[in-house]
């Protein structure tokens, strides 16, 4: 697979220089090739968010480079393309939309490319279509739920036809529907489409999901690698306060009593068929 | 009862094209030392009940009593109810704003004229409640993390010493230990300091772990209320209007449907491991 973002030795610093300087990033090297699905997992503070403006500039490095696509975002030239290639969706789903109809909302991105009328309709179209909510395209976003709400934001992002999208904690607001919802659709786009996405979350049992996910303490990468060996780690990520999901440390509990449970359970139907078979 | 709500409707822009019934007859009574749990699907009018607990907003029409005393009247002093019942906001660290956490946590009491002496003891309670170390308090409260700051959020609202606490979403955001450690300091108020808490959360483990009782608002209207195990016994319609069960409940469902007689009603992985160790001591497989 080609390489979609490729990070050098990644140093950032706020306030550099002045009192309350931060190392927010101290050294992070790292490859995503195109179409992985990589979850961040990290405690608050350890970097994660840093990280993750930094992959289409909306921070830039202190020290050391990113590319995407081989453009380096330290070149302003490529910054406008960088930004149309890798797309960004955060926390708040009431911060990103602006429009007073979803359609609008979703055509923002595109109208600003400077894209022929009919090219923006098909996009938002589509765009609309992949995250099921076409039907509610003239909709005022503020009606929608949590759910739909990121899902439109989603598919602002879409419009501008990027190659990968990051996603910062697109699901801590959400009700337990909204969250299905939204991990459904990232999958989705994941699975058929060949996106690249990027994860940032802190619900254990959602970075289960992913092909690959890396762990962020203190401005490093700590450990990078599929869920089922991340989670294997249990004293790792016990001691750098992020654990493991529920029903890993219910398998790795019983396993414990002497129950024949693998070492490492992802999910319930993994639990299931070992007490079962 | 230490609150009852009777009938409550409340419409958002009566009148205009946006008008919103955001509840609809809703009643509610809560017990001194209760723990609630308060779920609902987004929308569903948590938030806008939880703010008529405290009279951020009144009521179009029913009643909200709090000791006895009924707050849906027009022109009520509400001082001395905002005292009675604190409110802690999503993310509440978004309103600190003194220089230090001491001052932060000390401006809600001071505004009720107490003497200093009294608003230090307060303010000495308060934080260490919520497990703020004594060498924070001269600290500013921007250079602390996320969970320190929301736990200082948390400490002003107490330092006012309300009977009632009612908490929205206090650990969204947070990172699995600031989770862990934030509830474990709301359960520990609740039960050393018998404060009444209502917990509102999108959480479902949050909820099962440290709700006693749950009430469940859908559009605007009770929905469901009971024991927190007979409402998480309720997979089905929770998951009908965009809720959940727990994950351990939900596998214990999926063990009995194997075959394993295991006991569904389980709320935490503590009880999950009990529960399915027994079981197979007694070798009955599946």
């Amino acid at each position: 697979m080609p390489v979609m973002i490729e990070i050098h030795d990644l140093w950032h610093v706020y306030g550099s220089g002045t009192a309350g300087e931060v190392v927010a990033l101290k050294g992070v090297n790292l490859r995503i090739d195109q179409g992985e699905f990589v979850a961040i997992i990290g405690s608050n503070g350890s970097g994660k968010s840093t990280l993750a403006r930094h992959l289409n500039g909306l921070l830039l490095p202190t020290r050391g480079w990113v590319k995407v696509c081989n453009l380096d975002t330290r070149s302003s030239e490529h910054l406008q393309e960088i930004r149309r290639r890798v797309g960004m969706v955060f926390e708040n789903p009431d911060n990103q939309l602006v429009a007073t109809i979803v359609e609008e909302d979703v055509a923002f991105g595109p109208e600003n490319l400077g894209l022929p009328p009919a090219e923006i309709r098909r996009r938002v179209e589509q765009a609309l279509e992949t995250v099921g909510m076409a039907t509610y395209r003239n909709h005022p976003p503020h009606l929608l739920s949590g759910g739909q709400k990121q899902r439109v934001a989603i598919a602002g992002v879409l419009a501008m036809e990027p190659s990968c999208i990051v996603l910062d904690e697109p699901t801590s607001m959400l009700d337990p529907q909204g969250r299905r919802e939204v991990l459904r659709t990232i999958r989705g786009l994941n699975e058929s489409r060949g996106m690249t996405v990027v994860y940032i979350t802190h619900f254990m049992e959602e970075a289960a999901a992913a092909g690959r996910v890396l762990v962020m303490d203190d401005g490093r990468i700590v450990a990078d690698g599929p869920p089922r060996r991340i989670f294997g780690q249990t004293e790792l990520l016990e001691r750098i306060g992020l654990g493991v999901p529920p029903l890993t440390r219910l398998a790795r509990r019983l396993r414990m009593r002497g129950l024949p449970v693998p070492e490492v359970v992802l999910d319930a139907e993994e639990l299931v068929s070992s007490l079962c078979s | 009862m230490l609150i009852e709500v009777t009938e409550l409707t409340h419409v958002y822009l009566r009148g205009s094209p946006l008008e919103v019934t955001a509840l609809r007859g809703v009643d509610l009574q809560v017990a001194e030392g209760e723990f609630l749990g308060l779920i609902g699907p987004t929308g569903s009018g948590k938030s806008t009940l939880a703010q008529h607990l405290n009279g951020l907003l009144r009521p179009t029409s029913g009643r909200v009593v709090v000791e006895g005393e009924d707050i849906s009247a027009k022109r009520k002093p509400l001082r001395s109810l905002r005292q009675k019942v604190g409110l802690v906001f999503q993310y509440p660290e978004h309103q600190l704003f003194e220089e230090t956490v001491y001052d932060d946590v000390a401006f809600g009491p001071r505004n009720l004229g107490l003497d200093e002496a009294e608003v230090k003891r307060r303010v000495h309670w308060a934080t260490s409640l919520v497990g703020l170390p004594e060498e924070m308090l001269s600290r500013s409260p921007f250079e602390l993390s996320g969970g320190q700051m929301r736990r200082v959020a948390i400490a002003g609202v107490l330092a006012m010493r309300p009977r009632v606490l009612v908490l929205d979403e206090p650990a969204a955001g947070l990172d699995p230990r600031g989770r862990r450690d934030i509830l474990g300091h709301i359960r520990k108020m609740h039960q050393k300091e018998g404060i009444t808490v209502i917990l509102v959360s999108h959480n479902m483990e949050d909820v099962a772990e440290l709700a006693q009782r749950i009430v469940v608002l859908h559009r605007g209207e009770v929905f469901l209320q009971g024991p927190t195990r007979k409402v998480f016994g309720q997979a089905e319609r929770l998951r009908g209007i965009g809720l959940d069960i727990p994950p351990v409940t939900a596998l214990m469902h999926q063990l009995r449907h194997r075959g394993l007689p295991v006991r569904a009603d389980v709320l935490t992985v503590e009880e999950a491991e009990q529960e399915i160790v027994n079981h197979w001591r007694q070798r009955r497989p599946c």
